[in-house]
C-alpha cells in the first residue's frame, strides 16, 4: 500500500490508533467469552479421522508412520478415536 | 517463523494421527474465536453455528495443503473460507442477515478482561470514543471499519468483499474514519 496511499492527518492517525487498541481488547475478550468448544473440536476430529481412514493415511500409533504418500501404503492405517489419553486435548486457554 | 505458521508446519510434518489432532485442535482454538466473530458480524440466521462448524472443518481439512508462510496469509486464507461459507448459506436463500455485531456484544468482550486487565478511567473513555466512532457511521462505513479494525482484515480482503480494489478499500476505510471523526466532533 505504501506509496499509493494519501498521507493521513494526525487526528485520523490518532483515531485509527485508538481503533486498533479497541480491536485488540475486543479480540482477546471475544476469545475469552467464545472459545471453541470441545464438541466443535470433537466433530472436526471425527471427520478428520474418517477422511484419513478412507484415504488410508496417518498412523494412530507412534513410530509406524507411513506418511501421506498413498503409493507407499501397504495396507490401510490404523486409526484411533479422537478422545484418547492426550492431555492437551482438554486444555482451553 | 510466525506462531500460527509454526503450528501449521508442525501439523504438516507430523504423520501420527493423534498428534496431528492435538496440533489442529491447538490451532483451531487460537483462530476459532476470530472466525466466530467474523461470521456473527455477517450472518445472524439459524445456520450460524453450522457455518462456523463447517468453517473449522474446512480449515482443518485444508491444513496439509496450506502453502503460505505468514500468519497474516494464514488468517486471510481462514477468513476467506469463512466468507465463502457465509456466502454459500446466503445463496441458499436464508437471508436472515444483519451486518454488524451489536454494541452489547462488543462491550461484553471488552469488559470480560476486567478481572485480569482492569480498564483505567482514561482507557474506558478512549474505548467508548472508539465505539462511538464506529457506531455513528452507517453501512457501508460501519462494515469497512469493522472489517479493518475489529476483524483485522487486510485491504485486499476487504476489497474482495466489497468488489473493489485494495486501494479502493484503503480509501474507503480512510474516508469512513474521517467521517466518524467528523461526526464525533459535531
Amino acid at each position: 500500500m505504501k506509496g499509493i496511499m494519501p498521507d493521513e492527518d494526525e487526528e485520523i492517525k490518532a483515531l485509527k490508533a485508538k481503533l486498533e487498541k479497541l480491536a485488540d481488547r475486543v479480540r482477546r475478550g471475544w476469545a475469552k467469552l467464545h472459545p471453541v468448544t470441545e464438541a466443535q473440536l470433537a466433530e472436526v476430529n471425527r471427520r478428520l479421522l474418517e477422511k484419513w481412514q478412507q484415504e488410508g493415511i496417518y498412523q494412530a500409533e507412534k513410530g509406524t508412520s507411513k506418511g501421506k504418500d498413498k503409493s507407499k501404503q501397504a495396507k490401510p492405517a490404523q486409526i484411533q478415536k479422537p478422545k484418547t489419553k492426550d492431555h492437551d486435548q482438554g486444555h482451553s486457554h | 517463523m510466525d506462531p500460527l505458521i509454526r503450528l501449521v508446519r508442525a501439523y504438516q510434518r507430523c504423520q501420527q494421527a493423534a498428534r496431528k489432532l492435538r496440533i489442529s485442535g491447538k490451532l483451531l482454538r487460537k483462530i476459532g474465536p476470530n472466525l466466530d466473530r467474523y461470521i456473527r458480524s455477517r450472518y445472524r440466521g439459524s445456520a450460524r453455528e453450522d457455518i462456523y462448524q463447517e468453517t473449522l472443518w474446512a480449515i482443518a481439512e485444508g491444513l496439509d495443503d496450506f502453502k503460505g508462510k505468514t500468519d497474516k496469509g494464514f488468517m486471510k486464507w481462514c477468513f476467506g473460507i469463512a466468507r465463502h461459507k457465509v456466502v454459500d448459506e446466503l445463496r441458499k436463500g436464508g437471508r436472515d442477515k444483519t451486518v454488524s455485531l451489536n454494541d452489547g456484544e462488543v462491550w461484553r468482550a471488552i469488559e470480560s478482561l476486567n478481572s485480569e486487565e482492569p480498564l483505567s478511567a482514561q482507557d474506558r473513555l478512549t474505548l467508548k470514543e472508539c465505539m462511538q466512532a464506529v457506531a455513528v457511521v452507517k453501512p457501508p462505513c460501519f462494515d469497512f471499519l469493522l472489517s479493518r479494525y475489529i476483524d483485522g482484515l487486510d485491504y485486499e480482503t476487504i476489497g474482495n468483499e466489497h468488489g473493489i480494489s485494495a486501494r479502493g478499500a484503503w480509501l474507503a476505510v480512510d474516508r469512513c474514519a474521517r467521517l466518524a471523526r467528523k461526526l464525533l466532533g459535531e
